[in-house]
């Protein structure tokens, strides 16, 4: 029974499902095929122990582009993001430092530890402003690619070389600087105090196989910083009922606008004749036939393991086969039967709604990154932990509390045994660091659920579990990423296009690729609504 | 949280309408009293007593203490002779305002600096390959300025250890209120008589117990910032963040002064052989003068309280002192804007400090102040005067 | 009254090809050197008796051969020696891979060890010769200004990019991603064989304070092929003599034009009338006027220590501070008897000889670099500079020079000054050397080691770093010495730089003298231009 649409969109994950929602509202005849029985992909809430709902994988919200939410909607779809305001850095001698949004306040508590570092975190606060501001200009264009040089490439070329200029230069400095250097050493050039630094440099290592001493680092830091909530930058947030409540909207924006959405509809293979896509094949055998199919899903999937080889030049698949993901980290879901009670701060309040970063030296860190780099997760991982239950009372039953722990560093291959082994020493491993800051810890968990990055991947197809479809580091960002010359959505397919994390600008529920990936559907289709710069 | 400064024990018991603004973390009064009228006039007939601990205080010392304090300010301060103050502005390199303060020489190799924020990694970056050390003493001393017309009396039978009635304008003493070591500068930011009372926080409530003890006689008064506003405008003195915006906080190149832009321009002192920061920039500016200018305003005053009668209203600008920017227009045209602006009481004048286009900034240049009367925008004649607008002998004698 | 056109501080390598050049357009030029010897890093000096040793640099083949045509420096004494083994990676027990500067015999090596690698090895050696190229380009010429808003500047700008493009657009992409990779991932997208990974990737490791799996390893791969003859690695070419006799070269260039050149002359300070430089003062108290200065010595010291933070802005100041300057590397001098025992090692040891069994050691050695201590098992690249020349150390003597990294500058606990450090470190790399080269230890007559604190001491290297400045992509082209003030140019009137802390960088490469010199010189004529008041 096979029906034809104007456009399959594979995977139903947040991208693909912006990407379905922008190609429907354009008046496409749209179907989204989703593997799993919800849709989501990464970006999923499930009630895994009862009345405890864990955001399973991606659990803040912060790199979503505000003009998608607006522009879908979103809100009247059921989207709500709660701030998510302070971070908790425990300290393991009992200490720690606490930032929130009481200027004054944080600026005590650094001070504690340097006053110096005290001035400078505003400054430093602003320079970031300054370099989200500088980079944003990239989140919203479609890369130029400098190989080809076609007169939209020129045209991009100049635009960005004259965005770029025009910057004051002290911030293109500051930028190259991002760029290029690690985060800890680009932190020194601030800070002095060890555990400042070393929290900070937490966001710099987030889905990366990098240390903080190395160089690379300090972009994803700024990658981290440019998350936008009502103008504000390094706003983070928490979606109302779970991440999976930020797919839930999209989709229904999607559905509204005419898009169907299929979900246990894995797809094996996408059809190809004469060099044009025709539609797909599923799992199941069936075929659902598109003039237009685009994959939401990493670049090796989009590439190695929906097309034939031969549909694809040799330079593309090499570049993808050298396109790194190794994925790094792991996710720790408890359900706790009661609040979780830190030494350093004990009781309740505020900071229980706010991350907790299990960050204490850059050296912890770093450490933690040694053990990885060769083969294994970290004895003392770097955790960062949020506890949806107190800013969304809806996640767990009253009084109980669902904590999510996003754990690094977990290697997608280990040197010795294999994760199906190995798993629950991964997980006793969490807790246990854990358990040194949080002592009722043990007594209070009621399940855990332990995500090691094979999990993620066999869960949610995400190529050796990387969060991110592939590293972001330089040689896999903006015209590069996927490879060069296929960063602009397109595939060397007729009517094949690719619209996932793995393309430009990148990881995280940001939502961008998948709208980037749709404008240039449907300027191919001649139905784009034409925009300066696009 | 707003933390209490070292007199909050005296001042929250007496700040009876709880009106508090948050002064750098701290809670300050904005008055004591419901209005801050009766504040206001203890600084013109009377004296008035102001918490001023919320500012920041550093230390320098060290043989290269003079030449540090004199690299860091636009003012020649290695030349600022021992027990004298200086106010001074300071710079970023390229010649941006930072921020100002008063800067204190406490001994041949020791000064105090005041800034309105915290500065101490910046002072300490300008100590770089220098023999001195800079300390941020912030919490280390609180602060109460004593300003108007009686408190050089209250003060002369307070103090002992010093001559009050001999320390001249900007000059500092060395003396004890009972058992209780302070320093006093005659200094403030009123435009009027007054002293500025620097003491370690842990005697702060002797100290303010025995100036209201003593004051009691000279019509002593407790003064919270809105009574402090109005003074300093018709003194002609600049409020960060108001009438400037710091380089540190400008988000945009535009927002930058300075010190010429500032009317500070007479604070800029170059010295040859002793460059201070921004010493080289403003070299050019002063060459090639920027087309923006300081200016303080006299608005028509009759034509303001016209333009309310005629809608039934008594004048409704007379309360407050205003930071709200305030466009100025000449012949039509925006020329510039009001950063601060009041009614002055004493003069009976609406006042108001201003940036405008140089060539409307000069003495008795004509422009027009944009006021809003029921929502409705009008223009209303004002004069460029010189600043300070009130400006008693006293001050100075 | 100027009694020279320029001084030049320093007479290292640098400083000496831009006093030869600036001495050339006719100017009267003084070279000023702390040291009896002039080379700086690049010197040859006796260390043990009859014996000639190159202190720190040993490889010459970065250095610009258009400066020895410009300055005929081959006239002069200079004489290349190419050794037939461009490296050779001690693989344990006693056994080796060498890549030799015959292609055939580099793949029929290779071929032993795997017969995939030795087939893409020529496609390898051809890559990096392309991505070389391309970097050539921006590493020839000054940096773009940024600041330059200019229609003129922009276009100049545009210049080095269109200059690049003519060698392929797509080659210019791939360098784009190359660069920032790390050595560990370019080599593993390469090669399949350790051994020959961790030969490769010890170039990544230079200028470095980081491991083989940190972003920039390839750019500093590429950086050393830009070399003569650089097949596949680094090009391996050495100065009969030792390399001091190249800094002789240049400096009898530089008399030859005119310059003067004074040795055991320390330079204290730099004086400035007005914030402009006008000449130096010498620790005897003799003061030299001169209408610029120019400063090979690395940018913390000319900044912080000729001028004087206090005479330079707090912002600039910043930006210096946080150069990163740090030395990881070590030097161990040998006196042996003989040669170390390894089969053919007249000719495998002619080239670098490395202790480089895979990327792991590497990384691990790095790690320890991380956390401010002494690699417990270093990396090591020894060069026997009596094979070039035997005329270096006496009949039937050899010397060999090692590298020893890491040994970082800042230890995190203890001094260098403690015997004990300096002790350990030895021994673990004499240590590592005889259980890769065995039977070596049993040759060795004299030693002597210089640790980064000693290049520090000995020869003005600030944080013993012999590069100036990290080669870090965050410290190339516009930001080097620091963002900003990328052509030679300080905020001191008439102060320049011309060291390895300056563009294109570090390395015996000649190429920030030269490319300083072509600035001063233009900067000087603009002045004639403007109405000669440079000729004050």
């Amino acid at each position: 029974m096979a029906r034809s649409y104007d456009a399959i969109v594979i995977g139903g994950g947040h991208n693909g499902l912006v990407h379905a929602a922008y190609l429907a509202r354009a008046g496409l005849d749209v179907c989204v095929l989703e593997a799993r029985p919800m849709v989501g992909g990464a970006t999923v809430t499930e009630e895994i122990f009862p009345g405890f709902r864990y955001s399973v994988f991606s659990y803040v919200v912060s790199l979503m582009r505000p003009e998608i939410i607006r522009e879908l909607d979103l809100p009247r779809h059921g989207l709500t993001i709660l701030p998510l305001e302070s971070t908790l850095t425990p300290l393991p001698d009992g200490d720690r430092l606490y930032r929130d949004g009481d200027h004054y306040r944080s600026w005590r508590e650094i001070a504690r530890f340097s006053v110096r570092d005290a001035e400078a975190y505003d400054d430093y606060g602003r320079s970031l402003f300054f370099m989200a501001r500088a980079v944003k200009y990239l989140l919203d264009i479609v890369p130029p690619d400098p190989a080809r040089l076609g007169p939209r490439d020129i045209s991009g070329l100049i635009g960005l070389a004259r965005h770029f200029l025009g910057l004051d230069p002290e911030q293109l400095h500051l930028l190259v600087k991002l760029m290029t250097m690690s985060a800890a050493d680009f932190l020194d050039e601030w800070f002095e105090t060890d555990v400042l630094k070393a929290t900070l440099s937490a966001s710099g290592i987030i889905g990366t196989f990098l240390g903080p001493r190395s160089p690379g680092t300090a972009y994803v830091l700024l990658h981290h910083y440019m998350g936008e909530i009502d103008g504000h930058f390094r706003a983070w947030g928490f979606a109302r009922g779970g991440t999976g409540a930020v797919a839930e909207a999209i989709a229904s924006a999607a559905r509204e606008a005419g898009a169907e959405i299929r979900t246990d509809a894995p797809v094996a293979r996408v059809l190809v004749r004469n060099g044009r896509v025709t539609g797909v094949a599923l799992a199941s055998g069936d075929e659902v036939y598109g003039k237009v199919v685009s994959s939401s899903l990493d670049p090796r999937r989009t590439f190695l393991d929906l097309v034939e080889e031969h549909e694809l030049p040799g330079e593309l698949l090499r570049a993808v086969r050298a396109f790194r993901f190794r994925g790094s980290s792991g996710k720790v879901n408890l359900a706790l039967d009661a609040a979780p009670d830190f030494s350093c701060m004990p009781g309740h309040g505020p900071h229980l709604r706010g991350a907790v970063s299990i960050s204490p030296s850059l050296d912890y860190l770093e450490r933690a990154y040694d053990d990885a780099k060769y083969g294994d997760f970290s004895k003392e991982p770097y955790i960062d932990v949020v506890i949806p239950s107190a800013i969304d009372p809806g996640m767990a039953p009253p009084g109980k509390h669902v904590m999510s722990c996003f754990v690094q560093y977990a290697p997608y291959e280990l040197r010795e045994g294999n994760w199906d082994d190995r798993r629950e020493a991964f997980g006793d491993t969490v807790v246990d660091t854990l358990a040194r800051y949080i002592p009722n810890l043990k007594d209070i968990i009621l399940h855990r659920q332990v995500l090691t990055p094979l999990d993620i991947e066999r869960t949610t197809g995400l190529s050796q579990g990387n969060i991110f479809q592939g590293e972001l580091s330089p040689s896999q960002l903006f015209f590069l990423r996927p490879a060069a010359g296929y960063a602009k959505y397109r595939t060397p397919v007729r009517g094949y296009y690719q619209c996932g994390s793995g393309t430009h600008p990148g990881g995280g529920i940001m939502g961008a690729p998948g709208k980037l990936a749709a404008g240039t559907v449907l300027a191919d289709l001649g139905r784009g609504r034409r925009r300066r710069g696009r | 949280m707003l933390l209490e400064t070292p007199f909050h024990r005296r001042t929250g018991a007496l700040c009876h309408h709880r009106r508090w603004r948050n002064w750098s973390g701290y809670a300050a009064a904005l008055s004591y009293e419901p209005s801050h009228e009766y504040e206001y006039y203890a600084v013109r007939s009377a004296a008035a007593l102001f918490d001023i601990s919320p500012l920041r205080k550093y230390e320098i010392t060290g043989p290269d203490a003079a030449a540090l304090v004199d690299r860091i300010v636009t003012r020649h301060a290695a030349d600022c002779p021992e027990g004298r103050v200086l106010y001074s502005p300071w710079c970023d390199e390229a010649g941006k305002l930072i921020d100002d303060g008063t800067v204190q020489r406490l001994g041949a190799d020791a000064f105090r600096i005041t800034a309105a924020d915290p500065s101490l990694r910046w002072f300490q970056d300008c100590a770089l390959g220098m023999d001195a050390r800079v300390r941020d003493v912030s919490l280390e001393l609180a602060a109460l300025a004593l300003q108007g017309p009686t408190s050089r009396d209250i003060l002369a039978g307070l103090v002992t250890g010093a001559d009050i009635a001999s320390v001249p304008y900007f000059g500092l003493a060395e003396g004890n209120v009972g058992s209780v070591p302070v320093t006093i500068t005659r200094t403030g930011y009123t435009g009027d008589l007054g002293y500025e009372i620097w003491v370690r926080p842990e005697h702060a409530l002797a100290l303010w117990d025995a100036l209201m003890e003593a004051g009691r006689g000279y019509g002593i008064a407790p003064a919270g910032l809105d009574a402090l506003d109005v003074a300093r405008i018709e003194a002609g003195l600049l409020l960060k963040e108001v009438d400037y915006v710091s380089a540190w906080t400008a988000l945009i190149e535009s927002r930058k002064s300075s010190p010429y832009e500032a009317g500070l321009g007479w604070a800029v002192q170059p010295r040859p052989g002793r460059d201070f920061v921004g010493g080289k920039a403003l070299e050019g500016e002063a060459a090639q003068p920027s087309k923006w200018a300081f200016a303080g305003l006299e608005v028509d005053w009759p034509r303001i309280e016209r333009r309310f009668a005629s809608v039934g209203l008594p004048p409704l600008v007379a309360g407050r002192a205003s930071r709200e920017p305030v466009p100025i227009f000449a012949a039509g045209t925006q020329v510039g804007f009001v950063t601060s602006s009041t009614f002055s009481p004493i003069l009976k004048k609406y006042i108001a400090l201003a940036t405008l286009q140089r060539d409307f900034a000069r003495p008795g240049d004509r422009v027009d102040f944009e006021l809003t009367v029921e929502f409705v925008r009008h223009e209303v004649p004002a004069t460029v005067v010189k600043t300070p607008f009130f400006d008693p002998a006293r001050k100075r004698n | 009254m100027s009694a020279y056109d320029a001084v030049v501080v320093g007479a290292g390598h640098n400083a000496l090809v831009a006093a030869a050049l600036l001495a050339r357009e006719g100017w009267e030029v003084l070279v000023l050197e702390r040291r009896g010897v002039v080379g700086g890093a690049a010197a040859t000096e006796e260390v043990f008796p009859g014996c000639r040793v190159n202190l720190a640099a040993q490889d010459a083949g970065l250095f610009r051969r258009e400066i020895v045509a410009d300055l005929g420096l081959e006239a002069r004494g200079l004489e290349w020696v190419h050794p037939p083994a461009v490296a050779t990676s001690l693989t344990g027990g006693g056994d080796a891979l060498t890549l030799w500067r015959n292609p055939g015999r580099t793949r029929d090596e290779i071929a032993h060890h795997g017969p995939a690698d030795a087939a893409r090895f020529p496609d390898w050696a051809d890559y990096l010769r392309s991505m070389a190229r391309v970097l050539r380009v921006a590493l020839d010429h000054a940096p773009p200004v940024l600041q330059d808003a200019s229609a003129r500047g922009r276009l100049r700008l545009l210049r080095p990019l269109l200059r690049a493009g003519r060698v392929g657009k797509r080659t210019v992409v791939e360098l784009l991603r190359v660069l920032p990779m790390s050595a560990r991932d370019l080599l593993d997208d390469w090669f399949a064989g350790e051994a020959l990974k961790g030969m490769l990737g010890t170039t990544g490791l230079l200028g470095a304070r980081q491991g083989p799996s940190a972003m920039g390893g390839a750019f500093r791969m590429v950086y050393h092929a830009t070399g003569t003859e650089a097949c596949g690695f680094r090009s391996s070419v050495f100065v009969k003599g030792g390399v001091g006799v190249l800094s002789e070269a240049l400096e009898a260039a530089a008399r030859s034009h005119g310059a003067e050149v004074r040795t055991d002359a320390e330079v204290e300070s730099i004086l400035m009338e007005d914030g402009v430089a006008t000449g130096v003062l010498l620790a005897g108290g003799e003061e030299i006027r001169a209408s610029c200065v120019v400063s090979g010595v690395d940018p913390r010291r000319t900044f912080f220590g000729l001028v004087g933070a206090p005479r330079l802005g707090p912002e600039f100041n910043r930006k210096v501070t946080n150069i990163r300057l740090s030395g990881t590397t070590a030097s161990l001098h040998l006196l042996l008897d003989g040669l170390p025992p390894l089969p053919d090692a007249a000719e495998r040891l002619s080239g670098h000889t490395l202790v480089a069994p895979d990327l792991e050691y590497l990384e691990r050695a790095g790690d320890d670099a991380k956390y401010g201590r002494c690699s417990a098992r270093p990396h090591l690249d020894m060069v026997v500079p009596t094979l070039h020349d035997p005329t270096l150390a006496p009949e039937g003597r050899h010397l060999a020079s090692i590298q020893i990294r890491y040994a970082p500058w800042r230890l995190r606990s203890g001094s260098w000054e403690d015997g004990a450090i300096r002790d350990a470190l030895r021994s673990s790399a004499l240590d590592v050397l005889e259980e890769f080269l065995p039977g070596l230890r049993a040759r060795i007559v004299d030693h002597r080691l210089l640790t980064p604190v000693d290049f520090e001491t000995e020869l003005g290297l600030t944080g013993g770093d012999e590069y100036h400045g990290q080669m870090g992509l965050d410290q190339l082209l516009f930001m080097r010495p620091v963002p900003g003030w990328g052509r030679y140019r300080t905020p001191v009137e008439r102060l320049f730089l011309c060291g390895s802390g300056t563009h294109p960088g570090g390395g015996v490469t000649g190429g920030a003298g030269r490319l300083a010199a072509r600035e001063i010189l233009r900067d000087r004529k603009l002045g004639a231009r403007l109405g000669g008041r440079d000729q004050t």
